[in-house]
């Protein structure tokens, strides 16, 4: 037999979505701190920085999108604080470290023992958040934790799990996540005016964790071109969009190979064409200065694609693998 | 040599005692034990205590694995003493639970069915459809082989004259076998000499029967094998450590309702690799609960459709859907013309007094005779715990009857029993035996050639006096080690656990009755 034939749907479909959460908290908590740090650092002034880290949380869903009816209170402290603490409101970092021990509940006999620890670790630590009423400086201190047993679960789910058909869709969610939320990010990025301040490029490296790789590469202020290669084209930096993108397409195939069925999903093909974009277009261009542009807006659009298909990938994992509403349609037909 | 362990034994003229006679005298089938438990020296016993208290401990851990989201941990004490049965003794409470379950079974058939037992008026129909227990969408059902109860399993309690009766019968997924296989094994370790010498049957007979009964049942086509899964509702359930210990234990998988699904009139596990068939279903789960699409909608556990499974003959769930009904204590005083009328026989055990409101004779007998009963709710699905009449006083009392009045149907009552009594090891002195009441729970299972072997279970020792207290009001027994929880108030200290055969004459075996 098989290892792992006898793997029901209902704890992949756990492993997978606990990848995914594991690394959506780790996603806002990065843009959360984004967003704080600039607030303090302005001390409560309204810098370009702010604006535009605040309006990009906004459009990924992090911070809870202002409803009609309510009257807009000034400054963003409250906001920023409910999006971190807040379990109820969608799309909260709370919200979302729920959502992974909810996952991760179902799926506790495969994890370690210390694995397990620093999840209750995370709990812990929103739970005596929620206690208190944290100024701006606590909650940094909060993010900075999270994130710190953030880098322990990736830890443990790359060193410490055995590799069999159920880790893999973990790494899949994991990786299906962070692809989804780099496209997703670096697209508006580069569709915002208001990231057209200085200060931009500089949290966008800090949101994507790769600000020590900029500054060591180029020892020079962050500038469009190589920030965009960095954090898109280079396949050897692990937030990078094309890194996650293939290492997505190796786990795929070799499922494929293993369970016998090719995703019918429009990635590769995307990926494909984002391979071919051409830098160049990009070389001359000022970030500043430059208003919307053509190459801007055309990679904006193939990440926006590719954000696409990741999402349709998840969906159809979930129906191939998890509901096999597949095999239904199939069986309607024979019968 | 200290004082034999008898010299300070309560003996209690008031209840039949399970070790000695009434002239004081050990009984024969313990001579052996006993003299085996009086030669133990202090010291020893201690490290045996220990042993045992390790062993529970360990099982903690077992019990921890899953997170508790109410943070109680449920304490559980097991006695290291067996409760002993003679063997010619145990031979009848095992055909009298075989003839209980096959009349249970073929009521099932005959409720779900032709309803001869209505129209002949050996049930009252509002008894029947009065309760939530009565499946109307299982109406008409044949499940295969015609068996709707593959595993049953009663409460039994023993009077001061030594007569053994029935106290509550379980038709909806009994509980209990996997902690008695788990306390078999620790208590065995604990006097292993006693265990070769006494010959007890190994529980193992118990669970091949179950598994050769459900696989003789699967509805296989053509080369595949029997696919059989445990259907549990999840780790919140309260037994769920029992759920996982008997699925490794019997190599079934262990599923929850999310995991199977139906497409077309078939029911499949739903696994990484594709969809694979499913032919029978231990479950677990309270029948109400299995399919939101015809019976509880508000079930998140259930597989939608599945009911259309059983029709079509494609799956065996055991036990069937529908039969929770008969665990309902209001039917006890219908059985013995019942028994007559199905199986041509005498019912072999009486059940306890038992006195179902909505008759008008037996309210007004309850209403005169309240002090010596107890007041029970009708039926398992109503979740209420058992009162006593003598504890109420003034207006609780009148509030009770009241209860009773408006809604009598609901309401059974039934004579307090007093329990033998048994021996159980102290903790708090060096060398010393104390009497506790004992109860025992009885399993059967549906064996493959529709023959019920039967197993024993040990009963629980509590500190109160009437066993009827130990029932919550699910109508689950309340046992030392799980459940007690949702006894607030309630301290049993001692579970003891298992039943030894012991075989008194040469050559013959003792049939197994320790299940647990």
């Amino acid at each position: 037999m098989r290892a792992g034939a006898n793997l029901t749907s209902r704890v992949v479909e756990n492993l997978f979505w606990l990848g995914r959460y594991s690394e959506r908290f780790d996603d806002s908590a990065r843009m959360l701190r984004v967003a704080l740090s600039r607030v303090v650092e302005a001390g409560g002034g309204k810098t370009p920085a702010v604006a535009s880290a605040m309006e990009l949380a906004l459009i990924l869903g992090i911070l809870p999108k202002p409803e009609e009816d309510t009257p807009v209170v000034d400054g963003s402290e409250h906001v920023l604080l409910e999006a971190i603490y807040d379990p109820k409101q969608p799309g909260s970092l709370s919200g979302n470290i729920r959502s992974l021990m909810w996952s991760a509940t179902h799926v506790r006999e495969r994890l370690s023992l210390d694995h397990w620890h620093s999840l209750n670790r995370l709990q812990r630590e929103q739970q005596a958040a929620q206690k208190t009423h944290p100024t701006l400086t606590e909650a940094i201190a909060f993010l900075d934790r999270v994130l710190g047993v953030s880098s322990s679960l990736t830890g443990f789910a790359m060193d410490n799990m055995t590799r069999d058909d159920g880790w893999r869709f973990l790494i899949i969610g994991r990786r299906l996540e962070r692809l989804s939320f780099l496209a997703n990010a670096i697209s508006n990025f580069l569709r915002m005016p208001s990231t057209r301040s200085p200060g931009s490029l500089e949290w966008l490296l800090e949101l994507t964790d790769s600000i020590i790789t900029y500054r060591s590469r180029y020892s020079r202020a962050p500038e469009l071109m190589p920030v965009l290669y960095l954090l898109v084209f280079d396949d050897s930096n692990p937030h990078g969009v094309l890194f996650q993108a293939s290492v997505l397409a190796h786990y795929l195939e070799r499922m494929a190979r293993e369970l016998g069925e090719k995703s019918e999903s429009n990635l590769p093909d995307v990926l494909n064409r984002l391979r071919k974009f051409d830098m160049e277009k990009l070389v001359h261009l000022e970030f500043n200065e430059c208003t919307i542009c053509d190459p801007c807006e055309q990679l904006a659009a193939l990440l926006k694609e590719l954000d696409n298909a990741a999402v349709q990938l998840s969906e159809w994992l979930g129906m191939r693998y998890f509901t096999h509403v597949g095999d239904v349609s199939r069986q309607t037909m024979a019968l | 040599m200290a004082r034999t362990l008898l010299a300070i034994y309560p003996q209690s003229a008031r209840r039949y005692d399970e070790m000695l006679s009434a002239e004081g005298e050990v009984r024969p089938h313990w001579t052996k034990f006993f003299a085996h438990l009086d030669a133990v020296a202090p010291e020893e016993m201690r490290q045996r205590l220990e042993f045992v208290d390790r062993r529970i401990q360990e099982n903690g851990v077992t019990y921890n694995v899953y997170a508790d989201p109410s943070g109680s941990d449920r304490p559980w004490a097991l006695d290291p003493l067996p409760l002993i049965i003679a063997p010619e003794e145990w031979a009848k409470v095992s055909t009298a639970v075989a003839q209980r379950a096959k009349l249970l079974n073929a009521m099932l058939a005959d409720l779900y069915g032709d309803q001869t037992l209505l129209s002949e008026g050996l049930l009252p129909p509002s008894l029947v459809f009065g309760q939530h227990g009565y499946l109307w969408p299982c109406r008409g059902i044949k499940p295969i082989g015609g068996t709707w109860l593959h595993n049953y399993a009663v409460d039994l309690a023993r009077s001061p004259d030594g007569q053994w009766w029935v106290i509550a019968d379980r038709t909806q997924a009994p509980s209990g076998a996997g902690y008695a296989l788990e306390n078999r094994l620790v208590v065995s370790q604990v006097f292993p000499e006693m265990f070769r010498d006494l010959h007890v049957q190994h529980l193992a007979d118990f669970f091949h029967d179950q598994q050769d009964g459900l696989a003789a049942l699967a509805p296989v086509e053509g080369d595949e094998q029997p696919h059989i899964v445990l259907l549990t509702p999840g780790p919140y359930n309260e037994t769920y450590f029992e759920h996982a210990y008997l699925s490794r234990y019997l190599g079934f998988p262990l599923v929850e309702g999310q995991d199977l699904t139906v497409r077309g009139d078939t029911l499949y596990l739903k696994t990484l690799r594709g969809l694979e068939r499913v032919h029978v279903v231990l479950r677990r789960q309270d029948d109400g609960y299995c399919d939101p699409l015809e019976l509880r909608g508000d079930s998140a556990l259930g597989i939608p459709g599945l009911l259309n499974v059983i029709r079509a003959g494609r799956v065996a769930i055991a036990n069937a859907l529908g039969s929770g009904l008969l665990a309902s204590g209001a039917l006890m005083g219908f059985l013995p013309a019942i028994c007559r009328k199905l199986l041509g026989e005498e019912l072999a055990m009486p059940s306890v007094g038992t006195w179902w409101c909505g008759e008008k004779p037996a309210l007004d007998f309850v209403r005169e005779n309240f002090n010596d009963l107890v007041i029970k709710p009708a039926y398992p699905t109503q979740r209420k715990d058992p009162v006593f009449g003598y504890e109420l006083k003034g207006e609780a009392r009148a509030e009770m009857l009241h209860r009773i009045e408006a809604r009598p149907h609901a309401y059974v009552a039934q004579e307090m029993v007093n329990l033998s009594q048994g021996p159980t090891w102290s903790r708090s002195h060096e060398r010393r035996l104390i009497a506790r009441p004992v109860g025992l729970r009885a399993y059967a299972v549906a064996t493959a050639g529709w023959l019920f072997g039967d197993a024993g279970w040990s009963g629980a020792c509590c500190d109160r006096q009437q066993y009827t207290h130990y029932f919550d009001a699910a109508g689950r027994f309340v046992k030392g080690c799980l459940g007690i929880d949702r006894w607030a108030g309630e301290r049993i200290h001692h579970a003891q656990a298992v039943d030894w055969g012991s075989r008194s004459g040469a050559g013959r075996c003792q049939p197994d009755f320790a299940c647990g």
